[in-house]
């Protein structure tokens, strides 16, 4: 039974909270009508203080992922791309805990990496890493496909020597930040290799992996994964719907290459 | 002579199109057990809601002791007691807590008055239980009851026998005549009950179909026949 | 009046309709409670960290991504543009827009019920203020006593008000004891960032500053305050217009829902602006989202559903003190 004494207290309460939910409003609406609010002035940012707090725990394996959609993992129903395979491979095969950094982002040629691998964050994150796994090029040669369309090879030329120089400035720039951590470098595949004329597409796509590979060895702690021959024979097997990307099976020997490699090393 | 406790002055309802109440005047006096008599849907509910200001009227004028029901709400209502219809209360709330509901808006209700109304209508036991465990019967009493707690000079019942058994029609029908006759309180009941009418009212005014047919002082009409002939005789014309 | 006021206390507690009220959002605090910790423990696992920045950026470098793909629309690509904004905003000023704890969690979930949910369980008490007692017969016996209508109407638009004031205290209660209980109850001081003001479909920082969290909190509370007023005391005019309790919540129930369809949908319809419904997403314009329509604005919204509630409520006092009670 609601007792007379509790109907007061209910009203004593409730009417003290409305005076409070109004000063509320009205803080708003001077804040945000009145604009009685100090803006704000952007924070330098303390490098130093930063660095700190971002320090990842000793104990684990910092694994930063570059690039465009293959590190993405674009094409893999699970999601994971060779990154998560990878990830999990590590994960499984030691108690270290495995903190994974994924920064790829679809459709990314090698100037957009340049740029941002230049931002403040992703350096940071490059400083923290102990392991570095890269895709790039395929966009800066393939451009969406209009490259084989309109087929000219003075144009790959052109593509190839822009894009050697970005990738001379992505290496050195991470080797600026952090001197320790292996770069693993995929190269390209030959996703065209059943179509016809597969003998020309491939050899671009070979001297490509060549020049990259080249570039790779001017730095330390650089790995250059092939994936040419992981595709060369199944292709079908291990392509996405869109006949370009690696479908979830694909990704998985691209991962398992990767992982033998890293066991190796360890 | 005494100003009458109610005074309808060629009242009116019409709702849409249609005339529900069609210029009736009657005016009640002081101390006076009134009855409104008629069939089903004779009119008498809403008559009694234009008295109590819940409807207001399409023409005319009510008065209750002498202040006008829709001019001067306040004073009009303030001496007026009533059920209309049914004793709906709040269910959810004890009967006790109804009470307090309704004497907070009456203003001069005190503890021994909330007392006593309940002794009279004998709830002492109940009343602190809720509504809706009460029976038909007990919810009559408990719509009595507010409609007797500020001790109004005008007490209106619609139907008020309706869900209640012999012993309690007989029991309601003393204490009516009891405040009428000893305390000077108007009563204005509606029924469709002949019997009920002729045992209880001082006067009578016929209603069918919106029209006022004949009012009448009981001993004028038991003088010449029972109530049910001349009732019989007034709406067969 | 004060008496008038007790008794509208006295019958809205016996209605026992609060206490479901309170169940309802203790609930559904609970489920979102559980539902975040499994984000967060999720994110956790995927990303191998703790550390927010790391958090932040992967999703920004996943929202990006999300932009890649053709098949979105322009206005969702918009707010996703707008959003990656934000956060590049509060990783360039190293602050974490969700400093772990109860506090958080409030801002983040009253950000989300100020459209529907909080409107929704004002609408359950407001919707049968009038209506129950008619639908009851209890209307005769209240309205037959020596007191103006208005007077009685006012009781009940005051009842109302404390209502609503108790339900949004007991939401902000409940939040912070139940997400407490997971996430800690930490992070008052934790500094937010608002002001954002999105124009143009661009977001512009000019104007931002930073307030502590339960600042932040008192004002998004205000502004819920306010919404559910509004929508208050639109099912209070239902409620004096119709007879059935049922009827009435199921008409403000459409607008309710309307409105969080229509806000997704409306960007080419000017006009829609001007319903009620589209502006009660008002806490957006703290967090700096792209409107529902381009020019909408605080102020703006603010004048539309003051301007709605007045009307619903002058039109409540017109009808209740004329109509004829059956
Ligand atoms: N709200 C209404 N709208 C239209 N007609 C009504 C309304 N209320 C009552 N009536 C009609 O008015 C007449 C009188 O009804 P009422 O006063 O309830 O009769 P009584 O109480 O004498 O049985 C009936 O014919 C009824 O159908
Ligand atoms: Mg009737």
């Amino acid at each position: 039974m609601v007792k007379v004494r509790q109907v007061q207290a209910f009203a004593l309460f409730a009417a003290v909270l409305s005076i409070f939910w109004f000063i509320g409003l009205l803080l708003t609406m001077q804040g945000y009508i009145g604009s009685t609010m100090p803006v704000m002035t952007p924070i330098a940012i303390d490098e130093h203080s930063k660095e700190e707090k971002s320090a990842i725990q000793k104990d684990t394996l910092a694994v930063l992922a570059l690039g465009d959609s293959l590190t993405r993992g674009t094409g893999d129903s699970t999601g994971k791309g060779y990154v998560g395979h990878l990830i999990d491979d590590l994960r499984q095969g030691s108690d270290q805990n495995v903190s994974i950094h994924n920064l790829a982002i679809n459709g990314q040629r090698s100037d957009q990496l340049a740029q941002q691998i230049q931002q403040a964050d992703v350096q940071r994150t490059i400083q923290g890493a102990d392991l570095i796994v890269l895709t790039i090029g395929g966009n800066d040669l393939f451009r969406r496909g209009e490259t084989l369309l309109n087929f000219d090879m003075n144009a790959i030329d052109g593509y190839r020597e822009a894009y050697i120089q970005n990738l001379n400035f992505i290496l050195s720039e991470i080797r600026k930040h952090n001197n320790e951590a292996t770069i693993f470098y995929l190269g390209l595949y030959n996703p065209f290799i059943n179509l016809g004329d597969s003998e020309t597409t491939s050899k671009v796509i070979r001297e490509w992996n060549y020049e990259s590979a080249e570039a790779l060895a001017l730095y330390d702690h650089t790995v250059f994964v092939p994936t040419f021959d992981l595709f060369q024979l199944n292709v079908n097997q291990y392509l996405y719907s869109d006949q370009f990307h690696p479908n979830s099976e694909g990704y998985r020997i691209m991962a398992d290459r990767l992982t033998s490699l890293l066991t190796n090393a360890r | 002579m005494e100003r009458a406790t109610v005074q309808f002055d060629k009242v009116t309802k019409k709702i849409g199109k249609k005339t529900i109440i069609d210029e009736i005047s009657f005016s009640i006096a002081p101390g006076e057990v009134f009855g409104l008599l008629g069939p089903n849907g004779a009119g008498k509910t809403t008559a009694l809601r234009m008295l109590t200001g819940l409807m207001k009227p399409t023409k005319g004028d009510i008065r209750l002791c002498g202040y006008s029901i829709q001019k001067d709400f306040e004073k009009a209502i303030q001496h007026v007691g009533a059920i209309i219809e049914n004793p709906d209360l709040y269910s959810y709330l004890t009967g006790y807590q109804n009470l307090i509901h309704f004497a907070r808006m009456s203003g001069k209700v005190n503890k021994e008055r909330l007392t006593e109304i309940i002794a009279l209508v004998g709830l002492a036991e109940a009343i602190n239980d809720k509504v809706k465990t009460y029976s038909l019967g007990m919810r009559q009493r408990l719509g009595l009851a507010q409609a007797l707690l500020h001790s109004p000079s005008l007490v209106v019942l619609d139907e008020p026998t309706n869900g209640l058994d012999p012993a309690g029609i007989g029991e309601l029908r003393q204490y009516l005549k009891k405040i009428a006759h000893d305390e000077g309180v108007t009563v204005l009941v509606s029924s469709h009950l002949l019997s009920e009418m002729e045992l209880l009212c001082d006067g009578i005014a016929i209603i069918q179909k919106g029209k006022i047919l004949q009012i009448q002082k009981m001993q004028d009409i038991v003088k010449n026949s029972t109530l049910e002939e001349h009732f019989l005789e007034v709406t067969d014309r | 009046m004060i008496n008038l006021v007790f008794n509208e206390i006295t019958k809205l507690l016996g209605k026992r309709r609060l206490l479901v009220v309170t169940l309802i959002m203790a609930m559904l605090m609970a489920v979102f409670t559980y539902a975040q910790a499994k984000e967060i423990e999720r994110t956790r696992e995927r990303l191998g960290t703790e550390d927010w920045r790391t958090t932040l950026q992967q999703q920004i470098i996943d929202t990006q991504n999300r932009l890649g793909s053709t098949r979105i629309s322009d206005e969702w690509r918009q707010t996703l543009q707008i959003r990656i904004a934000q956060q590049q905003y509060y990783l360039d000023n190293d602050i974490n827009p969700a400093e772990p704890g109860a506090p958080t969690f409030l801002r983040g979930f009253i950000e989300n019920s100020v459209q529907l949910l909080l409107p929704l369980m004002v609408m359950v008490i407001a919707a049968d203020l009038v209506s129950s007692e008619k639908s009851l017969g209890t209307i005769k016996l209240l309205l037959t006593r020596p007191v103006k209508r208005w007077r009685i109407l006012l009781s009940k638009y005051i009842t109302l008000i404390l209502a609503v004031s108790f339900i949004i205290f007991i939401f902000g209660l409940l939040g912070y004891l139940i997400s407490g209980l997971v996430f800690g109850y930490k992070g008052w001081m934790a500094p937010v960032i608002s002001g954002f003001v999105v124009q143009g479909g661009e977001l512009d920082t000019a104007s931002t500053f930073i307030i502590p969290q339960w600042q932040y909190l008192l004002m998004a509370f205000g502004l819920a305050w306010f919404v559910s007023i509004v929508v208050g005391t639109l099912s209070f005019l239902l409620s004096v217009l119709v007879r059935s309790t049922a009827a009435g919540m199921g008409i403000m129930l459409a607008a309710l829902i309307s409105g969080t369809i229509l806000s997704n949908m409306v960007s080419s319809w000017e006009a829609a602006k001007y319903l009620f419904m589209v502006n009660l997403n008002i806490t957006s314009y703290l967090t700096g989202q792209s409107p529902p329509i381009e020019g909408m604005t605080l102020g703006f919204s603010v004048t539309i559903l003051t301007i709605w509630a007045a009307v619903a409520l002058f039109l409540s006092f017109f009808v209740f003190t004329r109509q004829d009670v059956y």
